[in-house]
């Protein structure tokens, strides 16, 4: 029997693996899944594997629900895929790789910008506290 | 901060590698092997032969035992008729065949063989400890989030009781995930037949007297196991109400030829209230399965008087019951009753034929 698949694989000319987040579910609801996919493929188009999915969305009981395949999502690492931000920081946020700096930094960016506002709004009601609380420093 | 050295690193190695090609090497926050072993308790078998002795004394015989299986299969029963009564299904026209006296032995062999496969006893098992295991916490995401996120394992090959799901709270805290949570997340990505996301309202404490007035203590256990794990709080607290419904109205027949009839024995003689299953059992004349049942709770309570008094005598049979009918039962006077009344009934017959 003629194989005919590895004939209608594209071969790509230097592009590579890409684990990222391809976007699918309805108007005003994203559902996210895990692919492996080539790097010039469509975002939601023809993927090599699904490793995973991710709701944006809380449940009920108020969780985002993420699953991993993680035995899967190491061969492809191994395999020399590449890793998109939005999943390196999910893998940050799970444990498997350590934090995001991007996470980090965002969360150091929220916590200025929540005393600046808090600063802010302070003298507006009261004019005699002096000074502002210092933010978050290194 | 000092934790950023490291982290950087691993980023600007991976991004050289990227470079390069090559693999690196990837470093990552070791997660815990088990999140948490469910299991029966510690049983002795293990042990080498010195200890043995000391062992068999102080060992309490569990579900699993051998000779505690033979006599909870031998009081349940194997009534074929109500095994196999017929359960709702699509409606078929029924099959009638002839067949000679050989086949028909045949037939009902493996009938019997059937029926023993759907009469295996569900596990018996300690309620399980809450997992409360903190893996990282990094205060700095505090604020960030306003929901957890709960990540779970989806690799196929590895048993459910060993998977990772781990809980990102808002507070920073990577935790294990709680059982009822993984309960949930294991059904959402690998669901079970006929167990739902959130358990049946049927389930609740104002609804179980409900069912328990139609009988139907059967389909609420059956039901119970399809959804709960077995060392569940739910799974447990069920069945025992169950079985202390069962108990107090003495409808013990509802479970004969069940599999559910040894588990709610054993529950009866750890609780020591055997006394309405013995006298259910003196009325339906079933003598060996009231006196394994003794047996049984001797077994289990070696250290009580009726089994001190009954060593003593070196009872058997009847004189076993009426030993404990005098000892430790609540309602032995009405045993005792119950047996002389049994051993009339057998007298005259025997003098009539």
């Amino acid at each position: 029997m003629v194989q005919l698949t590895p004939l209608l694989r594209k071969n790509y000319r230097g592009g590579h693996v890409s684990i990222r987040l391809a976007l699918g579910g309805c108007s005003n609801r994203p559902f996210y899944r895990v692919v492996a996919a080539y790097n010039r493929r469509a975002r939601d188009g023809r993927h090599l594997e699904q490793l995973g999915c991710y709701d944006p969305l809380p449940n009920s009981h108020g969780e985002k629900l993420v699953g991993l395949n993680l035995d899967r999502i190491r061969h492809w690492l191994g395999s020399g895929a590449h890793l998109t931000k939005p999943v390196e920081k999910l893998l940050g946020l799970c444990g498997f790789f350590p934090l995001h700096p991007m996470t980090i930094t965002d969360a150091e960016r929220l916590r200025r910008t929540r005393a600046l506002e808090a600063a802010a709004a302070s003298p507006a009601q009261a004019p005699q506290q002096s000074g502002r609380p210092g933010g978050a420093d290194c | 901060m000092a934790c950023c050295g490291g982290r950087a690193s691993l980023w600007v190695c991976r991004a050289a590698c990227r470079g390069a090609g090559l693999l690196g090497v990837r470093r990552r926050l070791p997660l815990s092997p088990r999140p948490g072993a469910g299991g029966t308790g510690p049983s002795c078998r293990g042990l080498g032969s010195e200890a043995d002795s000391r062992c068999l004394e102080t060992k309490k015989p569990e579900f699993t035992d051998e000779e505690v299986q033979n006599i909870l299969t031998k009081m349940t029963g194997l009534d074929l008729q109500k095994v196999f009564k017929p359960s709702k299904q699509q409606l078929k026209p029924p099959t009638y065949k002839l067949m000679t006296e050989a086949q028909l032995e045949e037939a009902t062999r493996r009938a019997i063989e059937a029926a023993k496969e759907r009469l295996k006893m569900p596990p018996v098992l300690k309620e399980r400890t809450p997992i409360n295991d903190v893996l990282a916490d990094d205060k700095i995401l505090e604020g960030t989030d306003t929901a957890k996120y709960v990540f779970t394992d989806l690799t196929y090959s590895i048993p459910h009781r060993e998977r990772f799901i781990v809980v990102r709270e808002p507070s920073g805290i990577l935790r294990k995930a709680s059982w009822e949570e993984r309960d949930r997340m294991i059904q959402v990505f690998f669901p079970k037949e006929y167990r739902k996301i959130f358990p049946p309202l049927m389930f609740q404490e104002e609804n179980l007297p409900i069912l328990f007035r139609q009988d139907r203590h059967e389909d609420v256990l059956n039901l119970c196991i399809a959804q709960f794990e077995p060392d569940s709080a739910d799974y447990i607290k069920i069945h025992h109400r169950t079985y202390e419904d069962i108990e107090k109205h003495g409808k013990y027949d509802l479970f004969r030829s069940t599999r559910h009839f040894g588990g709610m024995v054993w529950y009866l003689v750890n609780e020591k209230k055997i006394d309405g299953l013995l006298i259910d059992q003196i009325q339906r004349d079933l003598m060996d399965d009231a006196t394994s049942l003794v047996v049984l709770y001797h077994m289990l309570h070696p250290h009580g008087h009726s089994a001190k008094q009954a060593k003593e005598q070196g009872a058997e049979g009847l004189d076993l019951i009426k030993v404990f009918a005098k000892t430790e039962a609540q309602k032995g006077s009405y045993i005792e009753l119950m047996l002389q009344a049994y051993q009339e009934a057998l007298n005259s017959h025997s003098a009539a034929s």
